[in-house]
């Protein structure tokens, strides 16, 4: 491959929050490209719009103007009314809060985005054990998902992005501290 | 309450009055608030990016729906029933009014026996309410307490 196609393309993005008087201009034409298979970063102080920039990506915020592509497919665009629902777009996220579902177990959770497309079970198995091993918690798989620790719940969140996001955009919104 | 479901279901031509219906009828009217109260108490505990999250994750609205949000609404859904039912079982102001020889309940028993003068029958059914209430009154607390540690 001579060049990388670009993953995720945004144009002039524009996005208010807030009605009238109290009315916040947050995205002021945000323009990037991303090519496939780089790591992106996003740094900048608190309420500058990097989540909600991440947000609007993964169609959990719509956006006031501008337009969105994710491999090759336009998945927002104001002028042409193109709106994709979050569920359809190619994407993995990792929660600030890692958003993890308290009633599942950890198999369950990292399982969930495969169930849903109703994958054969051995299938499943063997993806939520991969994947699980790449991130270390192999052996944790029966384990209430509230009873791990703050950075193996950020590892369940992450293993959760990454399986549907095979070779696709995994956003990742991370509070470190 | 009891005269005006009285005076609805008398002159609407469905004939339930005199019957257990009306009695139902009456407890649902009466309770919905109760209902109302612990299903958004319920509904605001849970995060807003547990939704999200199932929506990044492919799942359509009612997949999410129903294998994330009910789920985790189940216990404060089972909590506010039963706490209903505990206060519906002890209710005799509308019940009064509208029930019939063929559908008495606890409560309009336990008055009917204290007013027949038979204070033996009135205190042993009234032992038997207690330990019911008592029970599910507990079983209530229990589920209470689950959602409180589900973040």
């Amino acid at each position: 491959m001579a060049e990388k196609r670009d993953m995720v393309q945004i144009a002039s993005l524009e996005k208010y929050f807030g009605e009238d008087k109290e009315r916040v201009h947050v995205l002021k034409g945000v323009t990037l490209n991303i090519p496939e298979g780089s790591l992106y970063t996003f740094l900048g102080p608190s309420g500058c719009g990097k989540t909600t920039t991440l947000r609007c990506v993964a169609g959990l915020e719509r956006p006031d103007g501008g337009k969105i592509s994710i491999a090759g497919q336009t998945v927002f665009a104001s002028g042409e009314r193109v709106y994709v629902p979050t569920n359809k777009r190619p994407i993995g996220m990792v929660f600030q809060s890692y958003a993890i579902w308290p009633h599942m177990t950890v198999a369950e959770n990292v399982a969930y985005p495969l169930t849903i497309q109703r994958r054969p079970k051995d299938e499943v198995k063997r993806r939520v054990g991969d994947v699980l091993k790449i991130v270390g918690l192999d052996g944790l798989e029966d384990r209430p998902a509230p009873k791990l620790s703050g950075g193996q719940q950020q590892r369940v969140a992450f293993a959760r992005a990454r399986q549907r996001a095979q070779g696709d955009v995994a956003g990742r919104a991370v509070k470190q501290s | 309450m009891g005269v005006s479901l009285i005076w609805v279901y008398l002159t609407l031509p469905i004939p339930i009055y005199g019957t257990i219906w009306v009695l139902l009828l009456a407890y649902m009217t009466k309770f919905i608030p109760y209902g109302i109260r612990a299903a958004s108490s319920s509904m605001i505990q849970i995060n807003k990016e547990l939704e999200e999250a199932s929506f990044t994750a492919g799942g359509t609205w009612f997949q999410t729906f129903r294998k994330v949000i009910l789920p985790l609404l189940m216990p404060g859904f089972t909590a506010g029933w039963i706490y209903i039912s505990i206060i519906a079982l002890r209710e005799l102001s509308t019940s009064i009014l509208l029930y019939s020889y063929n559908s008495t309940v606890l409560s309009i028993m336990a008055f009917d026996l204290w007013e027949g003068g038979q204070y033996t029958y009135v205190c042993a059914l009234g032992v038997l309410m207690v330990l019911l209430l008592v029970a599910m009154a507990f079983t209530a607390r229990k589920l209470g307490a689950k959602i409180g540690i589900a973040e």
